[in-house]
């Protein structure tokens, strides 16, 4: 029975592949057929890991104010500063060391926009599946909200979100979460229709078994590589909007520094030329957002063919 | 005989893929004469296609001419300026698709692709171009022209289709039409009316045509000759009254041999064993023999000729079925 | 194609409804309205005056009633910041974000197709894969960071342009624009090229793909056999199969484009009314708010009715459909 169901998709080896391979040995080849999507893995991973270990790495912890001294204030990158220690990329405002800002502000961007992706993820799902399996009335109202959802820009609708809710950690999560759940609520659903009307689903039925069993050991594992691919790119998205929100100062409050924050901080002293303390957290949030769009890209490449455009 | 009206030598058209070189025609030679009409007959993938494409220069990249010449009234085509082939294309000759569904433009009206096809080699103007369009629809047997001109091609039935698209092909009185397996996407009734009407107009006319298919039956009512392709090669060519009914190439035989109508009621249809070769490994000798029941180690040794087997006649095999000594 | 226009209508009109029942619901049902609605600073004497005026004391549906019907009369508050009714401050900078949102949008379509044709015709060559790479950065650019470089570049640095505010202004029938000045001009090119990345990546990639799928049809074979130039069939046969999925989603793109002037009015400090909701964001102007959400409403209602009168008037197949045989 799970043979049946698990991977359908994934399984599908390619013509002209040397032997059978186990599935994940298959899966991973054929995702390193692109070499910017492995580079893309690679530099996620640097950068996930460095996230991770921030403390460890960083040299300066950016939130000792203790530690800071304001005749530090804006040193250009590699500044020697009193006691020795070299600020490679130059100090903000407050005389942090830009690097460790940097480490800490991934690490808040990072961790904002995995997990509201991921709650997004489970909320979506759950109410697409619920809605494709049970469905008339309550799947048209599931869709309708979606449809309602999806009508309106994300930006938009998690600005005014904000704008009545405030500023705040979970309240930046929780508008993350409400503009992104429609999209996986729509992909699993349409995945689910699918699988709903094949064979294997009668089966599972006619064996009696419950509903739940039905719906999480059934359609659930088909519905997983489309949603792989819908998670991917949302996470770039979430983590955009979170960085774009924060620097309209209206998402995460100043305790919680993102990167997008420290752009916003660099930029009223962008005008007199003091450029690092805007680019380079700039630089560091668009290398994740595009390591994620590549590995993005092979995955849609891979898995859902008929969203390859 | 006079001087042909059209000329290919030693065409050879290939395809460089991912998966290697594809020789899709390997050396075609053919002369086609005035008001001539030639049924170019072979499986799909014998390359049929790829010649009446490659007559008219539309290959397309990976797709390229490796050699040979295609000569029209005298001038090479496979070496003219693209601006040159612009000018003979829907001009001296003219092609018409497989498919009438897929030929005309879903998003345009019959007046525009009908009138930029008429502007494209006649400096009249649109309103000019507007009464030739419709004179030539009238001309196909398309009631009330003017008001069609309007419509889209969606509103008009495969075989409609087919009559505009054959209309546009005899726009500016080609010398030559190359019709690719214009009828086999058609109903049976319909191809038999669109196989009338053609012909009815290319024997007015007096205009060149070289007639693409599969289907034997077709070709045998139509054309004045036939050359039947194999592997990108011409292995059989001749008057078609004569190489249907004594045919000399074996592939040849197996092709009449499958046609239904030709079977004894009750009888299992005859078929040619094995696969047709593949472009990407053409063999060194013969591409028949690996399928052919008379072969012997000559046929694998060098391709054999395109050999001279009766009056007008030529087949490219060791051991042919029949020829008569001359 | 009345019939489709009246339908539409009636549809724009419930999504407005709902919508409305939204906002009611989120700013009277769940909020306090007398907190929402009226400056925090207001004496005791005006919010009793103001819970009078809005019927709080009255069952909840009579509430939403009254509220339907002030915003039916445009009366959705007013600003305590600029103290004016909500609805006409609103208005009143609804000019320059549809100026800036405008040329973004001509920007990303005269840029992106064009690009989009080559990458679509060449995919394989240098240029065709340089476009690709092109656009998979402008979708990955933070378009708030893209803002910054682009003043400290063409603003500090090179000194070229402006990058404040929206410069000399003319007025056409009553409405400021800067376009047609030579100073407004300049102040609008670095805004709408920032506005107008990210769909520029879009429309090179929805192109890329529309030549993709067209290019190996019979009948842009067809249409070469005709003997029509490389230049006609491009810009005719091919282009406007592909036109039909790209103004669909220029239109409902424009929508996203005008929410998206937040962030470049915000960087550019240009006077519109993305600028404006930021501004009241900051200020705690609630109406200013709840105004700005209806207006955006409806002027997604409106673009997207003008999406399907567009498409249908492309396709002759959706376009037959719609009448009646």
């Amino acid at each position: 029975m799970t043979d049946m169901s698990v991977g359908r998709q994934s399984a599908k080896t390619k013509p002209g592949a040397p032997r059978p391979r186990s599935q994940l040995a298959d899966f991973a080849a054929q995702f390193a057929e692109s070499r910017a999507a492995v580079i893309g893995l690679v530099v996620l991973a640097v950068m996930v890991l460095a996230a991770i270990f921030a403390p460890l790495i960083a040299p300066q912890d950016p939130y000792d104010l203790a530690s800071l001294s304001i005749l530090d204030a804006r040193l250009p990158p590699g500044t020697e500063s009193m006691n020795g220690y070299v600020f490679w990329l130059g100090t903000d405002g407050l005389g942090r060391d830009l690097f460790s800002a940097i480490l800490y502000g991934l690490r808040i961007s990072l961790a904002v926009g995995v997990m509201s992706a991921v709650f997004a993820l489970i909320i979506g799902t759950s109410l697409g599946l619920t809605g494709a399996y049970f469905g008339r009335r309550l799947d048209a109202v599931i869709m309708r909200l979606v449809d309602l959802q999806m009508s309106f820009p994300p930006i938009l609708v998690a600005l005014i979100l904000l704008a009545v809710l405030g500023r705040g950690v979970e309240k930046t999560m929780i508008a993350l979460i409400v503009v992104q759940w429609a999209y996986y609520a729509r992909t699993v659903r349409a995945t689910a229709l699918a699988e709903r009307s094949k064979e294997y689903m009668d089966a599972a039925r006619c064996l009696r078994l419950g509903h739940i069993q039905i719906l999480t050991r059934h359609l659930l594992p088909n519905c997983l590589p489309p949603l792989m691919v819908v998670l991917t790119v949302q996470m770039a998205h979430a983590v955009t909007l979170e960085a774009t929100l924060s620097f309209l100062g209206v998402g995460l409050p100043e305790t919680q520094p993102s990167l997008g924050l420290l752009i916003a901080n660099g930029f009223r002293y962008l005008i007199n030329g003091t450029y690092w303390i805007s680019i380079f957290p700039g630089i560091a949030l668009l290398v994740v957002i595009l390591s994620i769009n590549l590995v993005g890209d092979q995955l849609r490449d891979m898995l859902n063919p008929r969203l390859n455009r | 005989m006079s001087a042909p009206i059209l000329e290919i030598e030693g065409l050879r058209t290939q395809f460089a893929t991912r998966r290697g070189t594809a020789h899709s025609v390997n050396g075609i030679t053919l002369s086609l004469q005035r008001g001539e009409i030639l049924g170019l007959v072979g499986e799909s993938g014998s390359g049929k296609s790829v010649t009446g494409l490659s007559v008219l220069g539309l290959i397309e990249p990976p797709g390229r001419i490796v050699g040979g010449q295609v000569r029209l009234e005298g001038v090479d085509l496979v070496t003219a300026s693209e601006p040159v082939l612009r000018s003979i294309r829907g001009g001296r000759i003219a092609m018409i698709f497989q498919d009438p569904m897929m030929t005309l433009n879903p998003v345009l009206s019959i007046e525009t692709q009908m009138v930029e096809a008429v502007r494209a080699h006649a400096a009249v103007s649109r309103a000019d171009a507007i009464e030739w369009a419709a004179a030539a629809l009238g001309r196909v047997g398309i009631p009330s022209p003017h008001e069609r001109l309007k419509a889209y091609p969606h509103q008009f039935s495969g075989g409609m289709r087919q009559r505009v698209v054959t209309a546009i092909a005899l726009l500016h009185d080609p010398a030559v039409v190359i019709a690719d397996e214009p009828t086999t996407a058609l109903d049976v009734t319909i191809q038999a009316q669109i196989l009338a009407l053609v012909q009815t107009l290319v024997r007015e006319s007096q205009t060149a045509m070289i007639w693409i298919s599969h289907d034997l039956s077709v070709v045998s009512g139509l054309c004045d000759r036939v050359a039947v392709m194999y592997g990108g090669r011409i292995v059989e060519l001749g008057p078609t009254e004569d190489v249907l009914t004594r045919p000399s190439h074996p592939y040849t035989r197996g092709l009449i041999d499958s046609i239904p109508g030709d079977a004894v009621p009750a009888q299992r249809l005859r078929q040619i064993p094995g696969m047709p070769p593949s472009p990407f490994a053409m063999p060194a000798g013969c591409a028949f023999a690996p399928r052919c029941t008379r072969r012997t180690a000559e046929c694998d040794a060098d391709m054999p000729p395109l050999a001279t087997v009766g009056h007008n006649r030529a087949a490219r095999c060791v051991h042919p079925l029949w020829a008569t000594p001359e | 194609m009345t019939a489709l226009v009246v339908s539409r209508i009636l549809q724009g009109l419930g999504v407005m409804l709902a919508m409305s029942l939204i906002v009611f619901v989120g700013v009277y049902a769940i909020g306090d309205p007398v907190e929402i609605l009226i400056n925090p600073d207001a004496d005791q004497a005006t919010r009793a005056e103001v819970t009078r005026s809005l019927g709080l004391d009255r069952p909840v549906w009579e509430q939403y009633g009254l509220f339907l019907f002030n915003a039916l009369q445009g009366d959705l508050g007013r600003s305590f910041v600029f103290n004016m009714p909500a609805i006409e401050l609103i208005l009143e900078r609804m000019p320059a974000t549809l100026e800036l949102a405008i040329a973004a949008t001509l920007l990303a379509v005269l840029l992106g197709i064009p690009l989009g044709l080559v990458a679509g015709m060449k995919p394989a060559s240098r240029t065709g894969r340089t476009i690709m790479a092109g656009s998979i950065l402008g979708f990955s650019l933070p378009t708030f960071w893209v803002g910054l470089l682009l003043i400290l570049v063409f603003s500090i640095w090179l000194g070229w342009l402006p990058s404040f505010g929206q410069g000399e202004t003319v007025d056409v029938l009553g409405i400021p624009v800067s376009f047609l000045t030579a100073d407004g001009l300049a102040h609008l090119i670095l805004p709408a090229l920032n506005l107008a990345l990210f769909k520029l990546a879009l429309l090179i990639r929805l192109t890329r793909a529309g030549v993709k799928e067209v290019m190996p049809q019979d009948y842009i074979r067809f249409a070469r056999a005709k003997g029509l130039t490389g230049r006609r069939i491009i810009g005719l046969h091919v282009l406007k199969n592909i036109l039909i999925p790209i103004v669909t989603v220029i239109g409902i793109e424009f929508g996203s484009v005008v929410a998206f002037a937040v962030v470049t009015e915000s960087i550019f400090n240009w006077p519109g009314m993305g600028k404006l909701i930021i501004e009241s964001i900051y200020m705690l102007d609630r109406p200013v708010i709840v105004a700005y959400l209806m207006v955006i409403v409806v002027l997604f209602v409106v673009i997207n009715l003008v999406v399907d009168l567009l498409y249908s008037a492309l396709d002759p197949r959706v376009r037959l459909k719609a009448m009646p045989a």
